[in-house]
C-alpha cells in the first residue's frame, strides 16, 4: 500500500511538473511532452486499480471480504 | 564551489527534464544524477552550490547520499520525496537536509526553495571546504585525493598525501616534527624516525630538484615548512 501510494505521488509529480512547465511556457508543448504526461497518468490509473483490487468492499474496493467462518 | 550550480538527483527523467529547465530559466547551471552512487560522484566532481535530492533512489537511498555529502561539507540540500509521513520528514531534516518538498510539487516551488536556502546560506556563509589547495606549481585536490605538479598527475602514498596536505595548509609556517606527526598519525602509520623518509620520498615526487628543495624546506632543529617559491 505504502509503495503504491509512493509511486502514485511520483507519477503525479511528473504530470503536474510537465503541465505546469507547458502552461508557463518554460518548455514548448510537444507531442513527446504530452506523451510523457499521458504515460504518467496511465500509470496512476493502473496503480489506483491495484489499490482498488486490494481494498475491501467496506472501503469501496473490489477485494473479496474475509470469510467470518473459522 | 558555485552557488549557481544545482545538482538534481532523481531517477524520473520526465521530472528531471522539467526541473532542469525551470532552474536554467532562473540562471542556474544544472548537473544531474539518477542514482545514489552517481549522485555522490557527481557532487565530488562538480561541487554544486545546492543539491535537490530525491529520497528514493536506485543504488542507495537519498538519506545515504545526504550522509556522504555531509561528510564533505554543509552544502544546502533540499529533499524531494513521495513519502509524506512525518517520520520521513524528521529523518531527512535530522540527517541534515535544509528543506523538504513533498511530491507532487510545483517546479516553481522547488526553484523558490532553492533560492531561499541559498539566500540563507550566503548570509551565513557555507562551511564548504575549498576543493583545491595550490602552492606554486603544486595543486592538491583534496576531494579527489590527487596531486598535480605543473598540471601532471603525480602518485603519492596516503601518508605522503597527508603530509603534503598538512604542509600546504600552513604555507610559510614552520611545523615541528611533533606537530606534523600529530596531524598525520591519526591512524598510527607514521613514526618519528620514518617521517624524514616520507618527506624525502615526497620531495622526490613534487620537487623539481629534490636535493635542493624549493617547496618543502627543512628548518634545522625544528621541523619542516612549505614555501611558495612563486
Amino acid at each position: 500500500m505504502r509503495r503504491t501510494l509512493h509511486d502514485i505521488r511520483n507519477q503525479l509529480a511528473v504530470a503536474v511538473a510537465n503541465v505546469e512547465a507547458m502552461r508557463d511556457e518554460v518548455i514548448a508543448p510537444s507531442r513527446e511532452r504530452f506523451e510523457t504526461v499521458l504515460a504518467a497518468l496511465a500509470q496512476v490509473d493502473g496503480l489506483l486499480r491495484q489499490l482498488n483490487a486490494l481494498s475491501p468492499p467496506a472501503a469501496g474496493g473490489d477485494a473479496p471480504g474475509l470469510d467470518p467462518r473459522p | 564551489m558555485s552557488s549557481r550550480k544545482v545538482l538534481l538527483v532523481d531517477d524520473e527523467p520526465g521530472l528531471m527534464d522539467v526541473l532542469e529547465q525551470f532552474m536554467r530559466d532562473e540562471g542556474f547551471a544544472v548537473v544531474r544524477a539518477d542514482d545514489g552512487p552517481s549522485a555522490v560522484e557527481t557532487f565530488k566532481r562538480e561541487l554544486p552550490g545546492v543539491v535537490v535530492l530525491d529520497l528514493n533512489l536506485p543504488g542507495f537511498p537519498g538519506t545515504e547520499v545526504l550522509r556522504r555529502i555531509r561528510e564533505i561539507c554543509d552544502v544546502p540540500i533540499i529533499m524531494l520525496t513521495a513519502r509524506v509521513a512525518e517520520v520521513d520528514r524528521v529523518v531527512g531534516l535530522e540527517l541534515g537536509a535544509d528543506d523538504y518538498v513533498g511530491k507532487p510539487f510545483s517546479p516553481r516551488e522547488v526553484v523558490a526553495r532553492v533560492k531561499s536556502v541559498l539566500r540563507r546560506t550566503e548570509r551565513g556563509e557555507s562551511s564548504a571546504p575549498s576543493r583545491e589547495k595550490r602552492v606554486g606549481a603544486i595543486a592538491i585536490d583534496v576531494l579527489a585525493h590527487e596531486v598535480r605538479v605543473e598540471g601532471k598527475l603525480v602518485t603519492l602514498t596516503p601518508t605522503q598525501f597527508k603530509i603534503l596536505d598538512v604542509l600546504a595548509s600552513h604555507v610559510g609556517q614552520t611545523l615541528t616534527r611533533d606537530q606534523l606527526l600529530e596531524r598525520v598519525t591519526s591512524d598510527g602509520d607514521v613514526f618519528d624516525r620514518t617521517l624524514d623518509r616520507h618527506i624525502a620520498n615526497l620531495r622526490a615526487r613534487v620537487e623539481p630538484n629534490p636535493s635542493n628543495p624549493r617547496y618543502i624546506v627543512t628548518v634545522f632543529g625544528v621541523g619542516y615548512k612549505m614555501v611558495d617559491p612563486s
